[in-house]
């Protein structure tokens, strides 16, 4: 490998408008990464729409003017992404039966949500392992 | 020296042209001697694609191309061209070739943006990535593409995101081998079962196309891979991740209009 590469450790942050304006730079920015990660190309798509899915939950209920800072951790095991925002009124995160949580968890090799001090956030994981298929932890009970 | 005069365009040029177009039309398909007249046209007016294509040369776009493409222009106008009506040949050949520049810009519009190295390069990820998805049973890695193409995995890498920046799949691309298998498709309610606002989903779900309905089911309630889905329905694993985009987005509008069926009227601030 030419130069400095990617690698554990490195933590990458980008906080922007919390509108859907900015949805495609937080995707591109992780699809960008997981690149070059070297994650194989269905991941990388996968990742790129589970960022825009959890977009999808966090921007509707983003304050007014809020800032949706997303924070992407190149970790041994892979990648793991948190999105969060500031969220007017009392949005309940999604919860594991909500069809935002099917498709993330269907996208990703782990789901958090969580809301604290008007924060809503979610966490996604993504392994980076040479065996694409996803492990059975961390996720909701799936299909047949 | 004598001062050329723009709006005196030759006229023995014109004349020639004239009876060249009305020989051609006189004589039936298939006539060996058309193929000669036509050529003779083309030659005639060879300055008037360029001088078209030239006016749009500082789009980024090489020189050689937008000739070719002009004479393309020319060629068919030569063929549509009636001499018995009052029209100069320029007048009406213009906006053909200015369309026809038009239409390639269209269809090449990455072209404009994408360095000509990378495009290359571009255009033999498709067929490595089918190559390699086939032999791994998964998709490819960059570094694997890489390998196979005996490219820097870096530029493999630009070249990815450069023809991702491009969405040049339509949406509704035919499928390479019919329809989509909705047979091995368990039913949308089974799916929906445990799923909090199945009631909202349901016709959402149902008013999708066959299509994008199939992959919505495989992706996130059977759990292929978008490769295997690719494999599937014959599109291409790209062609699969922006059609589960689009139906995402669509399905998430429709949850949020039928959480909040009539906004309430905004309440007077309180003093």
């Amino acid at each position: 490998m030419t130069g400095g590469a990617i690698g554990a450790g490195d933590v990458v942050r980008l906080a922007v408008p919390a509108t859907t304006a900015y949805v495609g730079v937080a995707r591109s920015l992780t699809a960008g990464i997981a690149t070059r990660l070297d994650l194989d190309l269905d991941h990388v798509e996968d990742l790129r729409l589970a960022v825009s899915e959890a977009c999808g939950v966090l921007l509707p209920d983003a304050a007014p003017g809020a800032m949706l800072d997303l924070v992407v951790h190149v970790t041994d095991a892979g990648l793991a992404i948190e999105m969060s925002t500031v969220t007017s009124g009392d949005p309940a995160p999604p919860g594991p039966d909500s069809f935002a949580w099917t498709v993330l968890s269907a996208l990703t090799d782990g789901v958090v949500a969580d809301r604290t001090d008007g924060r809503t956030s979610i966490r996604l994981d993504f392994a980076t392992g040479a065996d694409p298929v996803v492990p059975d932890g961390a996720r909701g009970s799936t299909g047949p | 020296m004598t001062s050329g005069h723009d709006s005196d365009p030759r006229p023995a040029l014109r004349e020639h042209s004239h009876d060249l177009f009305v020989e051609l039309v006189s004589l039936p398909e298939g006539d060996p001697r058309r193929q000669q007249i036509r050529e003779a046209l083309v030659e005639l007016h060879a300055g008037l694609a360029h001088s078209i294509a030239r006016r749009f040369s500082r789009r980024g776009q090489p020189d050689d191309d937008l000739a070719q493409v002009a004479m393309l222009g020319l060629l068919k106008s030569i063929d549509r061209f009636d001499p018995s009506r009052p029209v100069e040949f320029s007048s009406f050949a213009t906006p053909t070739i200015r369309g026809e520049i038009r239409r390639h810009f269209r269809d090449t519009a990455w072209a404009v943006h994408v360095p000509r190295g990378l495009r290359e390069l571009a255009v033999q990820i498709p067929p490595a990535v089918e190559q390699l998805t086939t032999e791994l049973g998964r998709s490819p890695r960059p570094s694997e593409i890489a390998d196979h193409l005996g490219a820097d995995r870096h530029r493999v890498v630009e070249a990815l995101e450069a023809a991702d920046a491009f969405s040049a799949v339509p949406l509704d691309a035919t499928t390479r081998d019919g329809r989509p298998t909705a047979e091995t498709v368990g039913s949308v309610d089974e799916a929906l079962e445990r799923i909090d606002e199945r009631l909202a989903l349901r016709p959402l779900i149902e008013a999708l196309d066959e299509r994008e309905r199939t992959i919505l089911m495989l992706r996130f309630f059977e759990e292929k891979s978008q490769s295997q889905i690719a494999a599937q329905v014959g599109i291409s694993q790209m062609h699969v991740s922006r059609l589960l985009s689009r139906t995402l987005s669509q399905l998430n509008e429709g949850l949020r209009a039928a959480e909040s069926p009539a906004q309430p009227p905004p309440s007077p601030v309180r003093p």
